[in-house]
């Protein structure tokens, strides 16, 4: 049966990605027919090849990637600084009801704020350099992580932690073996969003105020009526959460693989 | 359905009631104690109070319009996804993709394409509602059992009684925590939009203003007021959910 239907499977399986690449493929052709006939002013919508030229020749005088580090930096250092605080806050919570009950309101009325009006409190504070980016792609990244923390460990099941007592199992193995693979994939759903958000964020605090990075382009790009500059930088920003977002599911599937084996 | 908020509501005790109303009341003195000490500074006429209650009043509008468009709008596209499948294949791919871009990249193109007015805005918080309605409606008509689906063909119900008794049912709950979090969406694309696309009256608009000519009390008490609405719509919808459901789902 399974060698018969093989090849069914194959046109079933092309027939799929037919139609998974018809609509994008349908909207390149429709952009490109629509800027190449003009019905669109050049204004409103520019060439598909105008934006592969400006990102080749953005990325030839090492523009695009000067921009490109810049964000990723802010991210990294605002991801890595709200997501170690967001674990931590979060286990903290998870594991003591006192601290829970005390801090949980002021938390909860804390995460209702939307990171992005954060921005100008923290510019009071900090400036309008880089610490405050960092800071508010931080604070936009510690809400999802200390929720999927505190969601993870409450979720342990009763009977893992029943069985590791039972075995006796030396606290490495434990963790290695129970808590790591019970909690990780909610701690890495929780660094998942948080990254999405610090994306975000980047975006909005680049947009106002600063000298370099990929949100700074977006903004000249529109000032200047550049939209093959605009586009070229959203698209890479695209790309670039993507491909982040493609790393923590990776290293869930590390980290899970590594306590399974 | 996972609360998902740290100590949300069902943990409150009284005595963390009493934490957050005490924290609360620390927070306002200060911030009464610096706006008292600038007091000289405010607009004169309107006052501090009036300047703040009108810029709310405009965001509140601005917020309601995007959320009525965007949930409409992202509802219906997410429900036509989830009913038919070739939709769903076609569209899916683009929308998935259309999702990697941040959302506050769509500003430099919203306002190339139109401009930095009252309808940019309110498009960009529709467009950041209806990511989530797409997904949550996709989400919903898919959760409907496909056997209560069969059950009510055996019956030979009415497209009318069927949507009464198999499909409202089946949706709403999904639906219901899709708005709740297209609401948070959509008040940080309405301060968002309001900073980055200012010249215009709101509560980010008069927090970036007050910031840019030096009144911190201006902006920390218009900060409070986003959060303490934010805080306070999401509870309201919270509860409204919960009233639903605890009467219709038992």
């Amino acid at each position: 049966m399974t060698t018969k239907s093989q090849p069914l499977d194959a046109v079933a399986r092309l027939g799929q990605v037919a139609t998974w690449l018809a609509s994008p493929v349908l909207l390149l052709v429709l952009w490109w027919w629509l800027t190449e006939r003009e019905l669109v002013p050049i204004q409103i919508l520019v060439p598909p090849h105008e934006v592969f030229e400006t990102a080749r020749a953005m990325l030839a005088d090492g523009e695009l990637e000067e921009a490109a580090l810049a964000s990723l930096f802010r991210v990294l250092a605002g991801f890595a600084s709200g997501a170690a605080c967001g674990v931590a806050f979060g286990t903290l919570v998870a594991v003591s009801p006192r601290l829970d009950r005390y801090a949980g309101p002021l938390f909860y009325a804390f995460a209702q704020m939307p990171a992005v009006a954060w921005a100008p409190i923290a510019i009071l504070l900090l400036g309008i350099g880089e610490e405050f980016k960092v800071a508010v792609i931080g604070l936009a990244v510690f809400v999802p992580v200390t929720i999927g923390t505190q969601e993870a460990i409450r979720g342990i099941p009763q009977r893992y932690l029943e069985v590791a007592a039972a075995l006796a199992l030396p606290a490495g193995l434990r963790f290695r073996r129970v808590l790591l693979p019970a909690t990780l994939p909610r701690i890495v759903g929780g660094l998942r969003i948080g990254l999405s958000k610090g994306w975000m964020v980047l975006v909005f605090a680049e947009l106002f105020c600063a000298n370099v990075g990929l949100g700074h382009l977006m903004d000249v790009g529109r000032t200047q009526f550049q939209m093959d500059l605009v586009l070229t930088a959203v698209l890479v920003t695209g790309g670039l959460g993507f491909a982040m977002d493609r790393m923590l599911l990776r290293f869930e599937r590390f980290g899970s693989g590594r306590a399974a084996a | 359905m996972s609360v998902g908020v740290v100590g949300g509501p069902h943990h409150f005790k009284w005595r963390s009631y009493l934490w957050l109303v005490a924290s609360t009341i620390v927070l306002t003195i200060v911030i009464a104690e610096i706006s008292v000490s600038q007091v000289s500074l405010a607009v004169p006429g309107r006052g501090l109070i009036g300047e703040i209650a009108a810029a709310t009043l405009d965001t509140l509008r601005r917020l309601l319009a995007g959320l009525f468009v965007g949930i409409t709008a992202g509802s219906l596209l997410g429900t036509a996804m989830g009913a038919v499948p070739i939709l769903d294949r076609l569209l899916s791919p683009p929308i998935h993709a259309l999702r990697q871009v941040p959302l506050f990249g769509w500003i430099p193109l919203i306002g190339l394409w139109a401009g930095l007015g009252e309808p940019s805005k309110v498009t960009f918080v529709a467009l950041a509602v209806a990511y989530v309605m797409v997904l949550s409606a996709h989400e919903a008509i898919r959760s409907i059992s496909p056997r209560l689906t069969e059950v009510s063909r055996a019956l030979g119900l009415d497209p009318l009684t069927k949507l009464r008794v198999l499909v409202i049912p089946s949706v709403t709950p999904a639906l219901l925590a899709g708005v709740r979090i297209a609401l948070a969406a959509g008040w940080s694309a309405v301060v968002g939009a309001e900073i980055l696309m200012a010249a215009a009256p709101g509560l980010g608009a008069l927090i970036w203003g007050a910031r840019e000519v030096g009144r911190p009390e201006i902006v920390v008490a218009g900060s409070v007021v986003v959060g303490v609405l934010g805080a306070l719509s999401n509870a309201g919808l919270r509860s409204f959910e919960q009233r639903v459901l605890h009467r219709y789902y038992r």
